[in-house]
């Protein structure tokens, strides 16, 4: 559409062209001193050949006459033959045309008139203009002289002497007007005011095409740009990388500024801002002409940098990143930044590749330490790679699904939800569990999709049904991820029923790079009604600490201390000592890796009420629970 | 109307007309026109229509035609192929005792052809 826009402005453009050109053309080309002159040129060659007629004629009658005048004047059978031959010239053009001569007195006197009511032959006629005429009369040319006396016109006089033997013995005086002119002006008027409007409409219409086209540009050159710092944004990066982009030539770059949160939080969002218009000054003064930078994501930049010279230029915005200092209130903020390099972007297939594996190098800088440069290695990363397609391949083409495993109310023998556990099937029809891929997607983009989608999936399987309760897992850090809290927030205002049938189990996997944003969502998740469970605890950092910062509904017991219960007498009291410190706290308690008789019958006697294992119930993909035990 | 002064040294003129134009532009201030010839001292006349009262003042015609018709006319005003002329009668100005000023020499003619 805003092709065509564009074809359409070229032609508009072009007409008003030629309009222009054709309007000059008429107004200038088509001169009206041209036309006048032409129009003159014409009668003019009338009156010399009647001249030429004229003289031819006398020659042959008054031969025998010396003197011409007098054969005229005595003879009036050939003054009337001059009358007529004059009265053939007249037409609506040629007014008057007469043969005068001037007498002994200096006057003019009429020979012959072709009026159809010819004036006496002798009779006299003044003129305005008797020097001229005497002038005239005086010469061998002819004369010619204007007077306006016609006020649509002009009338032209002129005065063509006979001469013989250097005497002039008459003179043919014509009066003509050139009205035709008029005509002719006024067969161009219109033309000339068609084209006048057609350039103006025409000319209109470009310039509104041209704004249209400025606005249009404005507006793409906006949707193109962050605002904030000016960069290039996400939109203009899917415009770029169209299959003619020379891959080969190119490096991928993907920067994350380091602790960029905690930057946020210290400091506040303004700073944070400035933080970012900082840095992106900083990047756009080192990339050249023919590098790209986009702002990718909150705090990450993607640069397509030329192969010769990327590695210098990182190198450079290193080094500028960590000199610059910005001061905020008598506060000097130093920060860094950690860059994922791929040098080998023509070995992907596609672009969601080159930044994948960018993304990988990136993950590496940042779990080794940050504030460094790390470039993806295909040897290293060729497992890893392999698992981010597997992964990706089963979310794009819906291998991902979910089994669903019972925890207990061993008070009543009843179902008190199912666990959600993602698994793959790898494009063999191999069943792949989260162990073997989860840990390499995390901190990936991958990670995001595969857990909206066991959302997705989750809901979609309780949600009619109405009926069990269901928990998904989610890790500590997935609460620093706007992402995944948005998602969940908009499955629950979108079905409020999920908010008694859903909860969030929490994998601790690390410890969270910020946990004043963590406890903040878990707490605004528990604020909308969820029920937040903490998974595996009591191993890693899923302990008594984490449970001060948080408000968990539940916590797990992890299968490391439950599977000791039957052996391990101090294993028992942990468990008794965590079951006295959440009933004082209203928590419940889940022991899973319930695998056997022996286990079940200690834990019940403890008065462990809710348990999860192969002893009860395995996972499954339906729901079609059966006691086990 | 400098022509009319010419040929006549009354201070008022009384002037019989038959053209109606001619009594819209010469100037009422100076000039009586006069519905009957026998009260006029002056006659400007146009067309062929004999005027048969006209036979003792001077005749000043609209067309050169009627200078011939009338035989007391002295002169005459009119139009010769777009261009004002003036021709005075030599033999008639001098039949009515009228002298023209030497501007209007160039004017008078001996014969009406």
């Amino acid at each position: 559409m805003v092709k065509n826009f564009h074809y359409w402005l070229y032609v508009i453009g072009i007409i008003s062209i030629l309009s222009m050109i054709l309007y000059l053309y008429v107004s200038f080309s088509i001169k009206e001193n041209e036309m006048k002159e032409n129009v003159i040129f014409n009668k003019l060659e009338t009156i010399l050949i009647q001249h030429e007629k004229i003289e031819n004629w006398l020659e042959e009658e008054c031969k025998e006459n010396q003197n011409i005048q007098e054969c005229i004047l005595m003879n009036s059978d050939k003054s009337k033959m001059l009358n007529t031959m004059l009265y053939m010239t007249i037409n609506q053009d040629i007014s008057y045309s007469f043969l005068v001569f001037k007498d002994e007195n200096n006057r003019y006197r009429f020979l012959a008139d072709g009026a159809s009511e010819p004036a006496r032959v002798m009779q006299k006629i003044d003129t305005d203009d008797k020097k001229v005429w005497d002038e005239a009369y005086s010469s061998e040319e002819g004369t010619l002289l204007s007077s306006n006396k016609q006020t649509d016109g002009l009338w032209l006089t002129y005065l063509s002497p006979f001469v013989e033997n250097n005497q002039t013995y008459m003179m043919l005086v014509t009066d003509f007007s050139i009205s035709l002119d008029n005509k002719i002006k006024n067969t161009i008027s219109p033309i000339k005011e068609i084209l006048l409007y057609i350039l103006s409409i025409t000319i209109v219409i470009f310039i509104i095409g041209i704004f249209q086209t400025i606005m249009y540009f404005i507006a793409r050159k906006e949707s193109f740009t962050d605002q904030l710092t000016g960069l290039n944004n996400r939109n203009y990066l899917r415009k770029v990388i169209d299959s003619r982009f020379p891959y080969d030539k190119y490096d991928i770059a993907i920067v994350d500024i380091d602790f960029f949160k905690k930057i946020n939080d210290q400091y506040g969002h303004d700073i944070g801002d400035i933080v970012l218009k900082d840095i992106s000054n900083i990047f756009k003064k080192i990339v050249g002409k023919d590098d790209f930078i986009f702002r990718y994501g909150g705090e990450e930049f993607l640069f397509l940098f030329q192969r010769n010279s990327s590695e210098k230029l990182l190198k450079e915005l290193m080094y500028r990143v960590r000199e610059h200092v910005i001061n905020i209130n008598n506060q000097t903020i130093k920060f860094t930044i950690s860059v994922g390099v791929n040098k080998n972007l023509h070995r992907c297939k596609h672009f969601t590749d080159m930044v994948k594996t960018a993304d990988i190098a990136l993950y590496n800088a940042k779990r080794s330490g940050r504030n460094k440069i790390v470039y993806y290695s295909e040897e290293i990363d060729d497992e890893k790679q392999s698992n981010f397609q597997t992964v990706q391949s089963a979310i794009d083409e819906n291998r991902v699904f979910c089994e669903y495993q019972a925890i207990i109310d061993t008070s009543s023998d009843c179902v008190f939800k199912y666990e959600t556990l993602v698994r793959i099937k790898d494009t063999n029809g191999t069943t792949l569990y989260p162990n073997s891929f989860l840990e390499i997607i995390k901190d990936t983009n991958i990670y995001t999709d595969l857990t909206k989608k066991v959302i997705d999936i989750s809901i979609s399987k309780f949600l009619d049904l109405n009926v069990h309760k269901f928990s998904i897992n989610l890790g500590l850090q997935d609460f620093n991820n706007p992402e995944i809290v948005n998602y969940v927030l908009k499955v629950i205002e979108k079905y409020p029923k999920l908010i008694d049938l859903m909860s969030i189990e929490v994998l601790e996997y690390d410890k969270v790079d910020d946990e004043i944003s963590c406890i903040a969502m878990v707490k605004l998740l528990q604020d909308k009604g969820l029920k937040i469970a903490l998974d595996d605890f009591g191993s890693g950092y899923a302990n008594f600490s984490t449970i001060l910062s948080y408000s968990f509904d539940f916590i797990k017991i992890d299968g490391s201390i439950i599977r000791k219960v039957v052996e391990d007498d101090k294993a028992v009291k942990m468990v008794q000592s965590i079951l006295s410190f959440a009933q004082a706290h209203n928590i419940i308690v889940i022991c899973e890796f319930v695998y056997s008789q022996e286990v079940y019958e200690v834990l019940k006697s403890i008065g462990v009420e809710y348990m999860q294992g192969y002893y009860l119930s395995k996972p499954s993909q339906d729901l079609e629970w059966k006691l086990l035990k | 109307m400098r022509m009319i002064d010419a040929v006549s040294s009354h201070k008022i003129l009384s002037i019989y007309t038959n053209c109606q134009k001619l009594k819209e532009i010469l100037p009422a201030e100076k000039i009586i026109f006069v519905d009957d010839c026998s009260d006029a001292n002056l006659a400007i006349l146009e067309k062929s229509k004999i005027e048969k009262n006209c036979t003792d003042i001077p005749i000043i015609t609209l067309e050169y035609d009627l200078l011939k018709k009338y035989p007391n006319s002295i002169g005459s005003f009119f139009w010769q192929k777009g261009r004002p002329n003036i021709i005075f009668i030599k033999s008639r100005l001098e039949n009515q005792n009228i002298d023209l000023d030497n501007a209007f020499d160039e004017f008078i003619e001996e014969n009406i052809w």
